[in-house]
């Protein structure tokens, strides 16, 4: 066999111990998660089926020969969840200002939808959104959006409109907002985006509808 | 008199002397970095900081995520297993597994824990399913049509018969085609499942580990998203779920050849497929699949524009 200078090795079979011991780590990390209510911003899924797979994980990994590996590993997993932060903003563009069809009613992706349709029907015309807030940063104007996240949070990204306030906001990042404002067009980047100017930004409860 | 009577990294073979030598390397970084200015320190430890849990928080939600995909994967693969041990159906038990990974309803994440149970399969067989499975499983089929439109998901089942195709036919003509069998059958039926869970997720873990560090240390790449290129890059390297590639591919690009190429490329040219195949298949057989998601993706732009 020839000399491999650099060997990356991926192993096929892993130990018996170190199965278990994945398995068992991560039915703890998925159980401190649970615990913990941190579950919908970091997956998509139901709490019940993270639920059954948490509880199928442990069992399996706890029934074998590895008992006491196993249930240390579990610990262990669930200690890491508890470093776990309690949310992260979205990677990518700070926030996308076109849509997608067929995702959601909102009425700030409805918005969205009806710019990237018939941009001429909305721009220059008030209009009322309701979304997440984030206040403007020295890298990006402020913002306000919905994050759609199809699995996990590593594949979410915040949709919604740049927002150039009449007024300074105390609104607190990631609040609940209502923003009332004139839509722009404007390029940036090579790229159409689309602005609220002028616009009365004023704090509200979740789950409420909002209008043009 | 020679003072090296040896090739270098022969000396680094012993153990003590690969201390020495990450002994050193700590040192001389240590060195470096007693050097610079104390606000550049904190500048890079904010920014390190932030890039760290950020890394652990997407790491943690693809693991998060792909668990119950990789719990049915497993399952899927122990009744399997355990039904061809029994020969329960004698002359059609490799086919009828080799079917159920190309219809298997689930995410591509489920394939790092089901592909185990295609031991022994001709070379052009498996890679047939696992191509097919990952990029056209009825799952992400149904998401592209709903969210890209049928004529998007025509293209999308084209191309992704036609890079199952060459992948095939490459792993077909190579000798070296590896057939790993992961011998879990002379075990109870949990130690078979606790086996393919954690060969699958430790598969799953590392691919997501490498996504994300490239996801966390590039992030104005997802800044400049224009081109065929960039598409088929942003695909690979943020490799999403075959539920999830159809609406980011809407949200991040515009034009519907690169959007093709972001769904292609997420599925076939992503770190998670050629982690799987470099475990059971080689690093040489993982590089002809690439090849032919490259070509794949070609042809699905060419086939978009025109």
């Amino acid at each position: 066999m020839p000399q491999r200078w650099l060997v990356v090795r991926l192993d096929t079979y892993l130990p018996s111990r170190d199965r278990s011991a994945w398995c068992a780590g991560l039915g703890g990390f998925i159980l401190a998660v649970l615990a913990l209510h941190i579950s919908s911003t970091l997956v998509s899924i139901a709490p019940v089926l993270l639920s059954v797979v948490a509880a199928v994980l442990a069992g399996a990994s706890l029934r074998g020969a590895y008992t006491r590996t196993s249930l240390g590993w579990l610990i262990v997993g669930a200690l890491f969840a508890m470093t776990l932060p309690n949310f992260v903003d979205s990677l990518g563009p700070a926030v996308v200002t076109h849509a997608t069809a067929n995702i959601s009613h909102d009425d700030l992706i409805a918005a969205l939808e009806q710019l990237d349709d018939n941009p001429a029907g909305l721009v220059g015309h008030r209009l009322a959104v309701r979304g997440r807030w984030r206040g403007q940063t020295a890298q990006a104007a402020a913002t306000v959006s919905e994050r759609i996240m199809a699995c996990c949070a590593a594949d979410a990204v915040n949709v919604g409109f740049d927002v150039f306030p009449i007024a300074h906001v105390n609104a607190p990042d990631r609040s609940y907002v209502s923003v009332s404002g004139i839509v722009r067009a404007f390029l940036r980047g090579g790229e159409t985006r689309y602005a609220l100017v002028d616009a009365r930004v004023t704090s509200v409860s979740e789950g409420s509808s909002g209008g043009k | 008199m020679f003072l090296f009577r040896r090739r270098a990294v022969a000396y680094l073979r012993s153990e003590s002397a690969r201390r020495f030598a990450v002994a050193l390397t700590l040192l001389a970084v240590l060195i470096v970095a007693a050097r610079q200015p104390p606000v550049a320190i904190d500048r890079w430890t904010a920014i390190a900081t932030l890039d760290c849990k950020r890394f652990v928080f997407y790491w943690s939600s693809m693991l998060l995520g792909a668990s119950p995909f990789l719990v049915a994967g497993a399952i899927a693969a122990t009744v399997a297993a355990r039904l061809e041990a029994r020969s329960v159906f004698s002359r059609w038990q490799r086919l009828v597994t080799t079917a159920f990974a190309l219809l298997f309803p689930g995410c591509d994440c489920s394939m790092n824990a089901y592909a185990g149970a295609l031991r022994g399969r001709h070379p052009a067989i498996v890679a047939c399913a696992l191509v097919w499975g990952s990029c056209c499983n009825p799952v992400a089929l149904v998401c592209t049509a709903r969210i890209l439109g049928t004529h998007l998901l025509g293209l999308r089942m084209i191309v992704g018969l036609a890079i199952a195709l060459l992948t095939a036919v490459s792993w077909s003509f190579c000798k070296n085609a590896r057939d790993e069998t992961i011998c879990h059958t002379q075990h109870a039926w949990w130690e078979q499942f606790v086996g393919y869970t954690g060969d699958g997720l430790s598969s799953f873990a590392r691919a997501a580990a490498v996504s994300c560090l490239i996801l966390v240390t590039a992030p104005r790449l997802l800044a400049v998203l224009h081109g065929p290129l960039m598409a088929a890059v942003a695909g690979a390297l943020i490799s999403p779920c075959s539920s999830a590639d159809a609406l980011l591919a809407a949200i991040l690009f515009r034009s519907r050849p690169e959007q093709l190429v972001f769904v292609i490329a997420a599925q076939c040219l992503d770190i998670r497929q050629l982690v799987l195949f470099t475990r059971l298949y080689g690093a040489a057989n993982a590089m002809r699949a690439s090849a032919a998601a490259l070509v794949g993706c070609t042809i699905g732009y060419i086939l978009a524009i025109a």
